[in-house]
C-alpha cells in the first residue's frame, strides 16, 4: 500500500514538473496574457466555485465541456466574449461556438455577469489547475474507510476492557477462594492437635463431606425442584409474550441498500427519501425517481443500482419488503409523532444510521407505546393548540404535560 | 415422570423459534389480525408467503388476497405490492385547464399547481412567478428545516455546494455565487421543481409552499 501510494506520488510530481517545462514553453511561446501570479489564481478559484462549478469541472465532462486546456483551444478574446455572451456568440454564427452547441443542446450556458479582468482570474485557475492535473481519488477512499472503520474501533476496544475486567474480578475471587479454604485447612489441623475438646469440636472435625448425603437431602430435592419449575415457567412465559413480537426481523430486501452509507456517512436526512414523514400516516418508501436523483451518475455500474434502472425501465415497483407492520387494529400516524410530537426517528426505529440491514428495533407491542405515552412531555412550546390544555393541566398539577394527561392512554385513540 | 415431562415441554418451548430473526418474522398467532383485510398501503401479503407454512391451516386460503382493493396481481403480472395506478380518466389536480378551460394557468395559480409549468419555460418562471411567502421567522424556519432535509446533502449546510454527497455526484451549484444571487425567487422555484443542469427534479419531495419557503431560507443564506 505505502509503496504503491510513493510510487504514485512520484508519479504525480513527475507529471507536475513534466507539466511545468511544458508550460512555461508553450506560456514563453504564445503569451496568452493569462495571469500566473497565486493572487489571481485563488480568486479565480473562488469565482469558479461560485459561478462556473455548477455545470464545468476542469478535468471532467459535466453538464458542460471540460475547461482543461480551454486557453489553447480558444484565445483569450473569444473566450471572454463567448462567456459573457455564450447565446450571441452562437447567433452570430462562429463555428466553433455552433458545434459546441451541437454538442450539448439543448442547454446553452447562461450569460456570465463578470467583468473582462474576473474572467482572467477564473483562466489563470482554470491553466493552473490544468497543470496540476486530477486530484488524486484516493484521498475521498481514505475518508470513507475512516469513517467506516472508526466506530467498531471504538466497539472492540469497549468489549475488550469489558472481558478483562471480568477475568480480572475472577481471578481476584478465585485468590480469595484458595486462602479461605487454605485458611480453614490449618484451622481444623491446629484443632485436630489440641487435647481436651468437647463433642460438638470434635464431630466437626471428624466430619465427613459427603456429596451423596447432600443429593438426597429433602431441602436439595425441594431447592432444585423449586428452581427447575421457575425456570421453566419463565421460559415458558417469555415464549408466549414473544409471540407475534416481530422484533429482530431484518430480511433481505430486494436491493442491498444501505442505511448506514446513506443515513449515516453521507448524513442524507431520512426525510429526502421518506417523503411522507411529516405530511401522512405512513412514512413512505422511496419511488425510484429519488433514488435516480443521485444514481443518475453515482455509481451506475453497480448491480444493484442497475435493479433500479431495470424497475424505471418495466415500469415495475421495486418490491421492497416491509419490516415494520403493526397490527390492523392499532392506529398509528407518523406525522402525529414526528411533525406535531417532535420524536426523533431513532426513538422508536433504533440506529438506523448505522444499520447495513434494517432490522425491527423496538417491540412494537401495546406496552410499548403505552409506556412512552406514560413517559414523554407533550411537546407543546411553539404550538397554540395546546396552549389551552397546559393551563387546565398546570392548575391541577405540578408535573409537566405528559402524553396520557391528554389521552394518551384512551383505548379509542389508537383502537378504533 | 412429572418433571420429566415438564422438562420435554419446556425444551420444545425453547427450540421452537418464536423471535424474529433475519427472514422469519417471529411466530405470529391470529395472523388476520397483522395483515390488513382493508387497502393498506406498502402492504405486500400474499398467499405465497403461508404456502406449505405449518400456519398455513390458520389462514383462511381466499382470505389474503380476497378483497378487490389489495389487488396484488395486477395487470395480469404477478406484481406482488400494491402500489396501484391512478383510475383510467384520472385528471391530476395541476392539469386544472382541463377542466376550467384556460389555454394555461394563470401566474398565481403556477404557484399552486406548478407541474402545469413544463420544465423548459424557466425564463417565463423567473419573470412572473413571484414568491407568496414573507420571510418571517417561521418561514425562514420551514425553509431551513426543509433545506437541511432535501438541499444540503449536495449543496452543503451554508449553500456553497459542498456538501458530502455533492462532492460525490459533481457539478453542484454554489448558491452564494453570483448568478444564484442575482436569479429570482421565480427562477429557483422552478429550478427546484424541474432541476437544472445536473440537478434532477424534486417536485415530487416538496410540495410548491414548501419550495417557496426554502427559497426565502436560500436568499437568508446568500445574506439578502
Amino acid at each position: 500500500m505505502s509503496i504503491g501510494r510513493s510510487v504514485l506520488r512520484l508519479r504525480y510530481t513527475l507529471a507536475v514538473v513534466c507539466g511545468l517545462l511544458l508550460t512555461s514553453v508553450t506560456a514563453f511561446a504564445q503569451g496568452d496574457g493569462i495571469p500566473t501570479d497565486e493572487a489571481s489564481i485563488s480568486a479565480g478559484m473562488e469565482l469558479f466555485d461560485g459561478n462556473c462549478s455548477s455545470c464545468h469541472q476542469v478535468h471532467e465532462k459535466g453538464v458542460g465541456p471540460a475547461l482543461k486546456n480551454v486557453y489553447e483551444r480558444r484565445d483569450v478574446k473569444w473566450l471572454t466574449s463567448f462567456i459573457k455572451h455564450p447565446g450571441k456568440t452562437i447567433e452570430s454564427g462562429d463555428a466553433y461556438a455552433v458545434a459546441l452547441y451541437d454538442k450539448f443542446k439543448p442547454t446553452i450556458m447562461p450569460n456570465q455577469d463578470l467583468s473582462d479582468a474576473e474572467i482572467l482570474q477564473v483562466l489563470a485557475y482554470v491553466k493552473d489547475a490544468t497543470i496540476k492535473g486530477p486530484a488524486k481519488p484516493e484521498a475521498a477512499a481514505d475518508v470513507a474507510g475512516a469513517g467506516a472503520a472508526a466506530p467498531q474501533e471504538g466497539m472492540v476496544v469497549s468489549s475488550n476492557l469489558l472481558v478483562g475486567v471480568i477475568i480480572g474480578l475472577l481471578v481476584l475471587l478465585s485468590i480469595v477462594l484458595i486462602v479461605l479454604v487454605v485458611l480453614a485447612n490449618v484451622l481444623t489441623q491446629y484443632l485436630k492437635q489440641q487435647k481436651g475438646l468437647d463433642e460438638n469440636d470434635t464431630a466437626y472435625i471428624n466430619e465427613k463431606f459427603s456429596l451423596a448425603a447432600i443429593f438426597k437431602s429433602q431441602v436439595f430435592i425441594g431447592m432444585s425442584s423449586f428452581v427447575f419449575v421457575m425456570i421453566v415457567a419463565k421460559v415458558t412465559i417469555d415464549s408466549l409474550f414473544a409471540v407475534g413480537v416481530q422484533q429482530g426481523y431484518a430480511p433481505d430486501q430486494p436491493i442491498q441498500f444501505s442505511h448506514k452509507l446513506h443515513a449515516g456517512y453521507y448524513e442524507i436526512d431520512c426525510k429526502y427519501c421518506h417523503t411522507g414523514v411529516e405530511k401522512s400516516k405512513n412514512a413512505n418508501i422511496p419511488s425510484a425517481n429519488i433514488c435516480m436523483n443521485c444514481h443518475n451518475s453515482i455509481r451506475q455500474n453497480s448491480p444493484e443500482i442497475q435493479k433500479i434502472y431495470a424497475a424505471i425501465e418495466n415500469n415495475e415497483p421495486i418490491q421492497w419488503v416491509r419490516v415494520h407492520n403493526l397490527p390492523d387494529l392499532a392506529y398509528f400516524n407518523h406525522s402525529q409523532h414526528v411533525k406535531v410530537g417532535g420524536v426523533e426517528c431513532q426513538t422508536c426505529h433504533g440506529e438506523i444510521e448505522k444499520m447495513e440491514v434494517v432490522q425491527q428495533h423496538s417491540l412494537l407491542t401495546m406496552g410499548w407505546c403505552i409506556d412512552c405515552h406514560r413517559q414523554t412531555d407533550v411537546n407543546a412550546k411553539g404550538n397554540a393548540y395546546y396552549d389551552k390544555m397546559v393551563e387546565m393541566h398546570e392548575a391541577t398539577s405540578k408535573d409537566p404535560m405528559k402524553v396520557k394527561d391528554i389521552g394518551g392512554l384512551e383505548c379509542a385513540k389508537c383502537h378504533y | 415422570m412429572k418433571a420429566i415431562a415438564i422438562g420435554a415441554a419446556a425444551l420444545a418451548m425453547t427450540g421452537c423459534k418464536i423471535q424474529g430473526d433475519g427472514n422469519f418474522t417471529g411466530l405470529e398467532y391470529a395472523p388476520q389480525m397483522y395483515h390488513s383485510v382493508p387497502y393498506e398501503p406498502l402492504s405486500q401479503f400474499t398467499d405465497d408467503d403461508i404456502a406449505g407454512g405449518v400456519l398455513e391451516q390458520f389462514y383462511y386460503p381466499d382470505f389474503v388476497n380476497s378483497t378487490p382493493y389489495n389487488d396484488y396481481y395486477s395487470e395480469g403480472k404477478k406484481r406482488k405490492i400494491n402500489v396501484k395506478d391512478p383510475v383510467a380518466g384520472t385528471v391530476k389536480r395541476q392539469n386544472f385547464t382541463k377542466v376550467t378551460g384556460q389555454a394555461a394557468p394563470t401566474a398565481d395559480q403556477a404557484i399552486l399547481y406548478y407541474m402545469e409549468v413544463s420544465k423548459d419555460s424557466l425564463e417565463w418562471a423567473a419573470a412572473n412567478l413571484k414568491n407568496p411567502l414573507e420571510a418571517t421567522p417561521a418561514v425562514l424556519a420551514q425553509g431551513e428545516h426543509l433545506f437541511t432535509a432535501y438541499c444540503m446533502p449536495c449543496h452543503g449546510e451554508k449553500g456553497d455546494g459542498k456538501g458530502k454527497v455533492g462532492k460525490v455526484y459533481g457539478g453542484v451549484a454554489n448558491l452564494k455565487g453570483r448568478s444564484i444571487k442575482k436569479a429570482t425567487d421565480g427562477h429557483i422555484f422552478h429550478v427546484i421543481t424541474h432541476g437544472k443542469g445536473n440537478m434532477w427534479p424534486h417536485k415530487s419531495q416538496v410540495n410548491p409552499e414548501e419550495r417557496w419557503a426554502i427559497v426565502k431560507y436560500v436568499r437568508k443564506l446568500q445574506g439578502n
